[in-house]
C-alpha cells in the first residue's frame, strides 16, 4: 500500500513538473505545423492553441511521468510485476475521469481555424517579404495608411498600392481570410487582376525544430495513429467510443511499463532513462503496424462480436501480456 | 594533478578527437555519394547530350523510390540545389567542405553526447576504482573542458560555418560559370565566333584547367583561329607579355625619328608613368613637345581643317591632363570618325587611337559598355532581386551576373517612394566604384548614344543613372534566397551589415535579437552538458562494463536524444526571446533583449553547475 500511495503521488508530481514544458512543446510543436509565421504569433494564439492541445498534453505528461516512475524505481522493492503496473492505471482513471467531466467535445479532436491572425503577422514594413512568386513591402508614408509594392517575378511587374488599409474596408485593402488561409489583398486600381489571395504557406517562414526530418517523420506516424483512431470512432456510439479509448490507453500502460522495467538496470539507473525515450520513440511505429495489420486481417475473426473495434487493443495487450512474461522470467532467472 | 582527473582529461580530449575525425568521415562520404549520385557513366560529353535530352523533354530522372526521393529532396534543399549537383567541378572539395560544416553543426551534440557517456559509464571504469577517487577529480576537469569546448563551438558558429558556407557558395558559383561558360563557348565555335569562344573557353579553364574535354575545345578554337588567319604578331605579343616601360620608351623614340611626333609624345608620357620623374624622358617629352608646337606653327593657313584636327589633338591632351576623360573620349570618338582626316593624312591619325585606348581604358573606372553586358550575358545569374536604395528607390533587377569580382546587371526598374508615379527601365547596369552605373534608359533621349557611348552623367541626373546601396552586390546576389545569405555572415558581417541589409529591405533579424539566439545555443550546451553529465553520475553505471545490450541501445538513442535536446533548449530560449516583448512592456521597461535572455539563461546555467557540482562521490 505503502509502494503503491508513493509511486502514485511521484507520478502526480513528476506530472505537475513536466506538463508546463511538454504543454508548451506540443503547442510550440502545432503551431510550427501551421506553416504560419511566429514572429509576431501573438500570445492570445497561443494560450488558445495551448489549450486545445491540453488534453493530449496531459496524456504525455501523464505517461512520461509514469515511465520515470517506473525507469528510477529500486527493483528491491517492485515484489510483483503486475503490482507495479497500478499506480499509473489508478492516475490514469483519475485523470481519464477529470478529461470525462470536463470536457463535452470528442476527445483526440481538435478545434480548426481557432487561430486569429492578421496582415501584420505576414508583413514588416520595410523589409521584403517573399510570399511564393510574390514579393511585397510595405512602406511607411507621410499619409495615415502605408503603401505596398508588390513584385509578381513571374511578370516582372512592380504594382504600387497606395494607402492601403489594414481590414476589410477601403479601395485599397490587406485582410486575412482564416477559414481559406489566405492574405486577401486587394486593389483594383493597382492590381490587373484586382484581387490577389495568397495562401498562407507561401509565406518563407524562418525554420524550426519542428522542421527537423526525425520530427516530420515521428510527426507523420503519430498523424497516422491519430487518423486511425478518429476513423474507426466515427462508426462507434458514445459508449462504445470511451470502451475503445479506455481500451487503448490501457493498452499503453501495459506495453510501455515492462519494456521500461525491463530497461531499469540496477547496476546502471541511466539505461531505465534511456529505455523511456526508446518506447517513446517506437510507440506510435508499432501502434500505426498494429492498426494497419489489425484492419487488413482483423476482420475475419469473428470471436469478439460486436466488440470488433477492440481488436487493436487486444493485439496490444497481448504483446505487452507477453512482454510482461519475458521480464518477469528474465527477473526470476537473474534473481 | 591526480591520475583520475588526468585519465579524465585525455579520456575527453582523446574521444572528443576520435569522435569528431569518424563524424567527418561518415558525413564525408555521405556528401560525396550524394553530389555523385547523378554523375554520368562516361564523360562531359555525355552529360551535356543528357542534359538536352532532359531539357527537350522537361523530365529529370527520378528515383521510384518514395523514401529516397524524400532524402534528396532534403538533401538538396538544405545543401545544394538540384539542378547545380550535377554541375560541380570540384565534388571532392565540396564534399569536404559540406562535412566539415555538418561536422561542426553538430559539436553540440557530440559534447553532450562525450559528457553523457564519460559521467555514465567511462568514468566508472577501473581506472577511476580507487579508495581515495572523488568526484571533483573528474568533475573539475571536466568543467573546464566543457568551457573549452564551448570556446570552440561558440568559434565554430561565428565564424568557421560561415566562411565554409561562403567557400562552398563560390564553388558553387563557379562550377555554375564553368558549365555555362562550356556551352557557350561549343555554341560560340558552331556560329563561328572563334575569338569570343576562346574568351569564354578560357573562363573554364581558369575555373577547371584540368577537364580534357574543355581543354581539346580550346585547342580546336585556337586552331580555327589561326585558320582565319589570326597573325603571328598577335601569338608572338602573348608570348611576349604585357608591354614594359622600356618598349614604351623605345617606341616614343622611334615615333620621333619617323617624325610622328604626337605619337611619340604619347609614348613618351606613358613610359613618365612607370619610371617616375625621368630626366631623360622628361628632355625628350619637351623635344616632343616643341616639335608639335612648331608643326602647328609651321601648319599653312589654308590647312584649316589639319590645323582643326592637330588642335583639337592638343585639347585632347590638355583634357587628360586635367582628367576630363569624357570630353576627350567626346573628341577622339569624332575624330576617328572622321574619314577624310584618315584618308588624306593617315600620318595625323596614328596617335589618336593610341589615346582612345588610353581614354577608354581610364573610362572604364566609371562607366562600361553595353557590349562588355552583353559578352557576359550567357554567365549563370541570380534572377529577380528587389532592394531599396539610399536614394528613396525600390529597385527590381530581372539578372545579376557576377564574374572575377564585375557584378552585371540587366533589366533594372527603378520606382520612387516619394513619387510612385515616377518609374524608369534600364537595360544594363555594371557595379563600379562602389555603386550601380545604370545605362540604356528606356524611353529617354539620350538612349541611343548612352546605350552605346561612354556618356557623362550631369550631375542632376546622378541620382537616376546611379544606385548606390552601401552594399556590396556579393550580398545582393542572395536577397532572394534569404537563408543562404545569412548563413554565410560571420558575427562581424552580422553587426556590420545590419543597417545596410536592412535598410535595402532585406527581411534580418535585429543584431541583439541574433545575438540572444547564439547566447541560447552556447548555454544550451553549457547548461545540458553539466546538468546530463548531473543526471548521469547519479545513475551511473557500477558496473566494470554496462549490459551489452542496453549499451547498444544506448549507443543508437544517445546521440539523437542530446540533438533534440539542444535543439530543444534552442527553442526554449526562442520562447524566451518571444517574451521580452512582454517583459519589455509590463515589468522590465526597455531591457535590452540580449541582456534580457543573457540573465535567464545565466540563471539557469547557475542552477546547472550547483546540481553538476553538488553530486556525491558515493554511489546512492
Amino acid at each position: 500500500m505503502k509502494f503503491l500511495v508513493g509511486s502514485i503521488l511521484k507520478t502526480f508530481l513528476y506530472l505537475l513538473i513536466l506538463i508546463v514544458p511538454i504543454t508548451l512543446f506540443i503547442t510550440f510543436f502545432a503551431l510550427g505545423k501551421t506553416g504560419l509565421p511566429l514572429w509576431n504569433i501573438g500570445i492570445r494564439n497561443i494560450l488558445t492553441y495551448a489549450r486545445d492541445f491540453f488534453v493530449p498534453s496531459v496524456i504525455l505528461s501523464y505517461l512520461i511521468a509514469s515511465l520515470l516512475v517506473v525507469a528510477m524505481v529500486d527493483k528491491m522493492k517492485v515484489k510483483s510485476l503486475f503490482v507495479l503496473h497500478l499506480p499509473s492505471f489508478i492516475l490514469a482513471c483519475i485523470i481519464g475521469a477529470g478529461i470525462f467531466f470536463t470536457r463535452s467535445d470528442v476527445p483526440f479532436t481538435l478545434p480548426k481555424g481557432s487561430l486569429r491572425v492578421g496582415p501584420g503577422l505576414f508583413f514588416k514594413e520595410g523589409v521584403f517579404i517573399q510570399a511564393g512568386s510574390r514579393k511585397i513591402q510595405l512602406v511607411q508614408t507621410k499619409q495615415r495608411n502605408p503603401s505596398m509594392y508588390y513584385y509578381d517575378i513571374n511578370r516582372n511587374r512592380l504594382s504600387v498600392i497606395q494607402n492601403v488599409s489594414m481590414g476589410k474596408d477601403g479601395a485599397n485593402r490587406v485582410y486575412t481570410d482564416d477559414k481559406e488561409r489566405r492574405v486577401v489583398i486587394v486593389s483594383k486600381r493597382a492590381l490587373s487582376e484586382g484581387t490577389v489571395r495568397i495562401p498562407y504557406e507561401d509565406f518563407t517562414r524562418s525554420r524550426n525544430t519542428t522542421d527537423l526530418q526525425i520530427f516530420r517523420v515521428y510527426g507523420t506516424q503519430i498523424r497516422g495513429v491519430q487518423r486511425a483512431i478518429l476513423k474507426r470512432m466515427e462508426s462507434l456510439g458514445q459508449r462504445d467510443q470511451y470502451i475503445f479509448l479506455g481500451s487503448l490507453l490501457l493498452t499503453l500502460l501495459m506495453v510501455t511499463i515492462p519494456v521500461v522495467y525491463g530497461m531499469n538496470d540496477r547496476g546502471w539507473g541511466f539505461s531505465g532513462i534511456i529505455g523511456i525515450f526508446l518506447v517513446l520513440a517506437v510507440l506510435p511505429f508499432f501502434y500505426n503496424f498494429v492498426f494497419r495489420m489489425t484492419g487488413r486481417f482483423g476482420t475475419r475473426v469473428s470471436a469478439i462480436g460486436r466488440y470488433y473495434y477492440l481488436m487493436p487493443a487486444l493485439v496490444i495487450g497481448l504483446c505487452g501480456i507477453v512482454i510482461d512474461l519475458i521480464v518477469a522470467a528474465r527477473s526470476r532467472v537473474k534473481g | 594533478m591526480k591520475n583520475a582527473s588526468r585519465h579524465a582529461l585525455s579520456f575527453l580530449i582523446i574521444s572528443f578527437i576520435l569522435c569528431f575525425i569518424f563524424l567527418f568521415v561518415a558525413l564525408y562520404i555521405y556528401h560525396d555519394r550524394n553530389l555523385s549520385q547523378e554523375k554520368p557513366p562516361q564523360g562531359e560529353t555525355f552529360r551535356f547530350q543528357r542534359d538536352k535530352q532532359s531539357a527537350q523533354t522537361g523530365e529529370t530522372a527520378q528515383p521510384k523510390n518514395r523514401f529516397v526521393q524524400r532524402m534528396r529532396s532534403t538533401y538538396t534543399k538544405h545543401w545544394i540545389d538540384p539542378e547545380d549537383r550535377d554541375m560541380i567541378i570540384a565534388k571532392s572539395g565540396l564534399a569536404a567542405r559540406f562535412a566539415l560544416i555538418h561536422t561542426l553543426q553538430l559539436l553540440p551534440t557530440l559534447v553532450l553526447f562525450l559528457f553523457v557517456t564519460a559521467f555514465s559509464i567511462f568514468f566508472t571504469l577501473s581506472p577511476f576504482q580507487s579508495e581515495s577517487f572523488q568526484y571533483h577529480h573528474v568533475a573539475i576537469p571536466s568543467y573546464f573542458t566543457l568551457l573549452a569546448f564551448v570556446f570552440l563551438i561558440i568559434l565554430a558558429e561565428l565564424f568557421f560555418i560561415p566562411n565554409l558556407f561562403k567557400d562552398s557558395e563560390t564553388l558553387v558559383y563557379r562550377s555554375r560559370v564553368a558549365h555555362a561558360a562550356l556551352a557557350e563557348a561549343r555554341e560560340l565555335r558552331q556560329k563561328g565566333e572563334l575569338q569570343k569562344a576562346r574568351e569564354v573557353i578560357e573562363i573554364y579553364l581558369t575555373i577547371d584547367e584540368k577537364n580534357a574535354d574543355a581543354r581539346s575545345l580550346h585547342d580546336q578554337i585556337l586552331e580555327g583561329l589561326y585558320e582565319q588567319g589570326f597573325s603571328q604578331r598577335q601569338k608572338a605579343e602573348e608570348k611576349e607579355g604585357p608591354v614594359e616601360d622600356e618598349f614604351l620608351f623605345e617606341k616614343g623614340q622611334e615615333a620621333m625619328s619617323r617624325g610622328d611626333f604626337y605619337a611619340a609624345l604619347y609614348y613618351f608620357q606613358q613610359a613618365l608613368k612607370f619610371r617616375g620623374d625621368d630626366r631623360e624622358i622628361r628632355k625628350y617629352i619637351d623635344r616632343a613637345q616643341y616639335e608639335v608646337n612648331q608643326q602647328l606653327g609651321s601648319l599653312s593657313q589654308q590647312d584649316k581643317a589639319v590645323k582643326y584636327y592637330i588642335e583639337k589633338k592638343k585639347d585632347v591632351i590638355d583634357l587628360i591632363e586635367t582628367g576630363d576623360f569624357y570630353g576627350a573620349y567626346d573628341i577622339l570618338s569624332s575624330l576617328r570618325k572622321n574619314r577624310e582626316l584618315a584618308m588624306h593624312h593617315p600620318e595625323l591619325i596614328r596617335d589618336v587611337e593610341l589615346y582612345y585606348n588610353d581614354v577608354k581604358k581610364r573610362l572604364a573606372q566609371y562607366d562600361f559598355l553595353p557590349e562588355e553586358s552583353n559578352s557576359y550575358a550567357w554567365l549563370p545569374a541570380f534572377d529577380h532581386i528587389m532592394f531599396t536604395d539610399g536614394k528613396g528607390f525600390i529597385n527590381t533587377v530581372e539578372r545579376i551576373a557576377s564574374w572575377n569580382g564585375q557584378f552585371y546587371l540587366y533589366g533594372i526598374n527603378r520606382y520612387s517612394i516619394k513619387d510612385p508615379r515616377v518609374r524608369r527601365s534600364f537595360l544594363y547596369g555594371k557595379w563600379i566604384g562602389n555603386r550601380y552605373r545604370l545605362k540604356g534608359l528606356e524611353g529617354s533621349r539620350e538612349f541611343s548614344r548612352d546605350s552605346t557611348n561612354y556618356m557623362r552623367v550631369p550631375e542632376a541626373r546622378d541620382e537616376l543613372y546611379f544606385i548606390e546601396t552601401g552594399l556590396h552586390p556579393g550580398y545582393l546576389l542572395y536577397f532572394n534566397a534569404s537563408e543562404r545569405l545569412l548563413r554565410q555572415l560571420t558575427v562581424y558581417e552580422r553587426f556590420s551589415l545590419y543597417p545596410a541589409l536592412r535598410a535595402s529591405g532585406f527581411d534580418i533579424e535585429g543584431r541583439f535579437v541574433y545575438l540572444s539566439r547564439k547566447l541560447g545555443s552556447f548555454f544550451g550546451v553549457y547548461i545540458l552538458a553539466l546538468i546530463l553529465a548531473g543526471i548521469a553520475w547519479s545513475k551511473r553505471s557500477i558496473y566494470e562494463f554496462p549490459p551489452r545490450f542496453k549499451l547498444l541501445l544506448y549507443i543508437i538513442i544517445a546521440p539523437v536524444l542530446c540533438y533534440l535536446f539542444h535543439h530543444l533548449y534552442m527553442d526554449a530560449n526562442s520562447m524566451f526571446i518571444y517574451s521580452h516583448r512582454y517583459a519589455a512592456r509590463f515589468f522590465l521597461k526597455n531591457i535590452n533583449i540580449a541582456l534580457y535572455t543573457g540573465i535567464i539563461n545565466t540563471v539557469i546555467a547557475l542552477f546547472a553547475t550547483i546540481f553538476y557540482l553538488s553530486q556525491r562521490s558515493s554511489v546512492e
